[in-house]
């Protein structure tokens, strides 16, 4: 196993080769651009199959490229959890929506059929779930256990806003693979009765206000269209 | 396509970092009745301590919570979660006194590594003089939190 210190020189070292490399993609012939819906998997919830497989997400993600560096987006997702442990057994089901825009940061002046992005940008999130507890074991030896005990189903809800970066390449044409980095800021979580969350859906841990969530993303878009981009006048 | 491996790697070596839970739990589950003894010195209370101090749960004398310790003044127990009240019996050198406690029992959740404890919200307390002058319910919440909730004054 590498260390936390290996991962994150290694993690360091290739962020920075990716971003070279995406650089050298600028350099290419010029033309019009192609834009179209572009749909998008997260992978992360393959890993979580290994490192969490109490919890199960999937999370879609569609956007847009309304301008050569500006992506409206849309991420929905769905959550499902559920933990059998000695003393207890958890079940939570939840959807959740982030809605924002990312901005591109590379600058394609040179060839504008380029599509490989650098971005950051924010969006809203908001969550509906529910969770329950059921068969709740407390060990007494003195007065003796307690057993049987459960908390009701009960609906929550929680907004946050989140700040988002990531990179993304065309690894085939129309065909894109990146990550992203989100951090998750609560703004209002509904009152919860018994226990915090788990987990929020689109959120993380349900009892922080702050969260880190990263996704792994393999996305499609539907070339339906190609427009010529409007180049900015760049300061001398 | 020299894209490819570089974004496998990259998705190979970040590590998803949310991975939360399953740890091990390193604290009590059981929610306890902080109390303590206390005294008059004419002006203010003072601590008192007690002597061959010994505690159990009525009908349980062969079980005992506190055996004959000596110099306390500081002492907790645990109610019994399967019922709305519990009565203890409290030996202070020769003098023996009960007390009753009545209460709710809350569920709630202490974390997803040690589960759920059960606190008590105390509705009422009663018990016999022979040791026991009073007693005061500083806080009605018997919970994993290590604040005093009696004050009895001998």
């Amino acid at each position: 196993m590498p260390t936390w210190r290996m991962r994150r020189t290694l993690k360091y070292s290739f962020s920075l080769l990716a971003f070279l490399v995406i650089m050298a993609q600028l350099y290419a012939q010029e033309g019009t651009r192609v834009r179209g819906p572009r749909i998008s998997y997260d992978l992360a919830s393959l890993a979580l199959l290994y490192f969490e497989p109490e919890r199960m997400v999937y999370t879609v993600s569609l956007d847009y490229e309304l301008k050569q560096d500006l992506y409206p987006v849309i991420d929905l997702g769905y959550q499902h959890v559920n933990i059998n442990r000695d003393n207890y057994d958890y079940r939570s089901n939840g959807m959740f929506a982030r809605l924002g825009a990312d901005v591109n940061f590379l600058n394609y002046d040179n060839d504008p059929n380029v599509y490989e992005m650098m971005y950051a940008g924010g969006r809203y999130g908001v969550s509906f779930y529910n969770q329950q507890a059921e068969n709740i074991t407390i060990p007494d030896e003195y007065w003796g256990d307690f057993t049987g005990g459960n908390v009701e189903k009960h609906r929550m809800h929680t907004h946050w806003i989140s700040v988002v970066g990531g990179l993304r390449a065309e690894v085939f044409k129309n065909v894109f693979m990146g990550w992203s980095a989100l951090i998750n800021i609560k703004l209002f979580q509904s009152g919860a009765i018994g226990m915090d969350p788990y987990n929020v859906p689109g959120f993380g841990k349900g009892s922080k206000r702050v969260t880190l969530i990263v996704n792994y993303t393999l996305s499609y878009r539907f070339p339906t269209q190609r427009y010529t981009p409007i180049r900015k006048a760049r300061p001398k | 396509m020299k894209k490819i491996p570089l974004i496998l790697i990259l998705f190979l070596l970040i590590a998803y970092p949310s991975c939360e839970g399953g740890g091990v739990c390193t604290q009590s589950v059981l929610s306890v009745v902080n109390a303590g003894f206390y005294g008059w010195d004419g002006e203010e209370e003072i601590d008192v301590f007690v002597n061959n101090f010994t505690l159990y749960g009525i009908n349980r004398p062969d079980s005992l919570i506190y055996d004959s310790k000596n110099s306390v003044s500081r002492f907790s127990f645990t109610m019994d979660m399967n019922a709305v009240s519990s009565t203890l019996i409290m030996h202070a050198d020769s003098l023996i006194d009960t007390l009753t406690i009545n209460y709710s029992v809350v569920l709630l959740m202490v974390s997803y590594e040690c589960g759920f404890t059960n606190t008590f919200e105390m509705s009422g307390i009663s018990f016999t003089r022979h040791f026991i002058d009073s007693i005061s319910v500083i806080k009605t919440l018997a919970d994993l939190e290590n604040e005093e909730n009696l004050k009895i004054f001998l």
